[in-house]
């Protein structure tokens, strides 16, 4: 079979034998038996670590766990800066749970967390932080501060956790370049790995918001909103004297 | 599933355990001759290596060697050929090498520095258990 890889600008094509394995051990195989050059990270080669994430055929997968076919075209991961051939930096994914505050940040000490408790977000403890629903996220690669799928689930995660006291901290850091940016396409639930739907997520946030008195701000700007579209400002003027669209 | 509850179980006792074994270890060491290991002074990268040599497929040979005769159940004599097969190989070193120069994300020149640690680990690891006659928690040696 053959395959075709990305390294740097150009794509190479590599010859490899026919069979069943998955693209990691083809990676490896051509690393080891054609060229020491490629560059790809990997770790535990059981789906649990998340280190190789990249893209076939423009959908993202794990190597470890993606059967490699005749022609596959193997990409890294997109909006993220390539390091070297299929290796990309995702520090700026991971600083997004910082920028998210996703983690308790005033522990209940009197929350009783039973078998129930725990099945409430035991998906969205699932995640490895591949950066696959980062790839594929058509908001992130428009707007970089855009707080992204995997982060957004790891705020559900706290906010839905009955040990987090201060769960209305947390709706207020996600309103902007948040949970109202995304544009529920699902990209990020059709490439998880885990099976993690971080869109279902920021539903259940945008829901959760508004129980805490925000809106989508985006209906506010529908001709000014329900206040402001009978006629009391003058013809082609938004309420700040802007033309209005 | 399997792995996952050893691996959750196993953290504990490492935690637990494994304070009170490397305790006693240390406790020990100070009364126990050591077994040779060579110190480098100088820098490993800077000798010579000719890279004709292909590490990667004694990397492989070196885990089956492992995995075959310093397992779970061990032999004198298979610790002896493992031994004498790991010096035999660390011998070719310099005929080995890396042949990506890059200097980012070289995995090939990293991989091979973790080629020379994988030899004098499994050097002091089948060293170790010869001198160790008598079966001991999972060291298991057959009597012959």
């Amino acid at each position: 079979m053959k395959i075709t890889i990305k390294r740097d600008e150009t794509y190479e094509i590599y010859e490899l034998e026919d069979g069943a394995y998955t693209l990691l051990e083809a990676l490896n195989k051509i690393k080891h038996e054609i060229d020491n050059t490629l560059s790809f990270s990997s770790g535990c080669r059981s789906s649990v670590c998340g280190s190789c994430a990249m893209r076939v055929n423009d959908q993202e997968v794990l190597a470890c766990s993606y059967k490699v076919q005749d022609g596959d075209r193997v990409e890294p991961l997109n909006n993220m800066p390539v390091i070297r051939d299929l290796v990309v930096d995702m520090d700026k994914s991971y600083e997004m749970n910082v920028k998210a505050k996703a983690w308790i940040s005033s522990f209940n000490s009197e929350a009783v967390l039973d078998h129930e408790a725990e099945k409430v977000n035991e998906v969205q403890s699932d995640c490895i932080m591949c950066g696959s629903c980062y790839s594929s996220c058509p908001v992130y690669a428009v707007n970089g501060e855009f707080l992204g799928p995997f982060s957004l689930t790891r705020v559900w995660k706290y906010v839905s956790d009955k040990r987090e006291d201060d769960a209305g901290e947390k709706i207020d850091t996600i309103q902007t370049n948040g949970i109202w940016d995304c544009t529920l396409c699902n990209n990020c639930t059709v490439v998880c790995p885990q099976n993690i739907s971080s869109k279902a997520d920021i539903e259940k946030l945008r829901v959760r918001s508004s129980m805490f008195g925000y809106s989508d701000p985006s209906f506010g700007s529908f001709g000014g909103g329900f206040d402001g579209g009978f006629g009391f400002l003058a013809e082609g003027q938004g309420p700040d004297g802007s033309p209005s669209f | 599933m399997v792995a996952i509850v050893l691996e959750g179980t196993l953290f504990l006792e490492i935690v637990v355990f494994g304070r009170e074994a490397g305790k006693n270890a240390a406790l020990n060491a100070k009364d126990i001759e050591s077994l040779s290991v060579p110190v480098y002074s100088e820098c490993f990268l800077d000798n010579e290596f000719k890279n004709t040599i292909d590490f990667y497929k004694y990397k492989e040979k070196i885990g089956k060697l492992l995995y075959n005769k310093v397992g779970i159940v061990r032999k004198r004599a298979e610790l002896e050929d493992a031994l004498d097969e790991i010096k035999k190989i660390e011998s070719l070193l310099s005929d080995m090498g890396w042949s990506d120069t890059s200097a980012i994300y070289n995995t090939n020149k990293q991989e091979f520095l973790e080629f020379r640690n994988i030899l004098q680990v499994s050097e002091v690891v089948i060293q170790s258990a010869l001198a160790r006659s008598e079966s001991c928690g999972a060291h298991y040696m057959e009597t012959e």
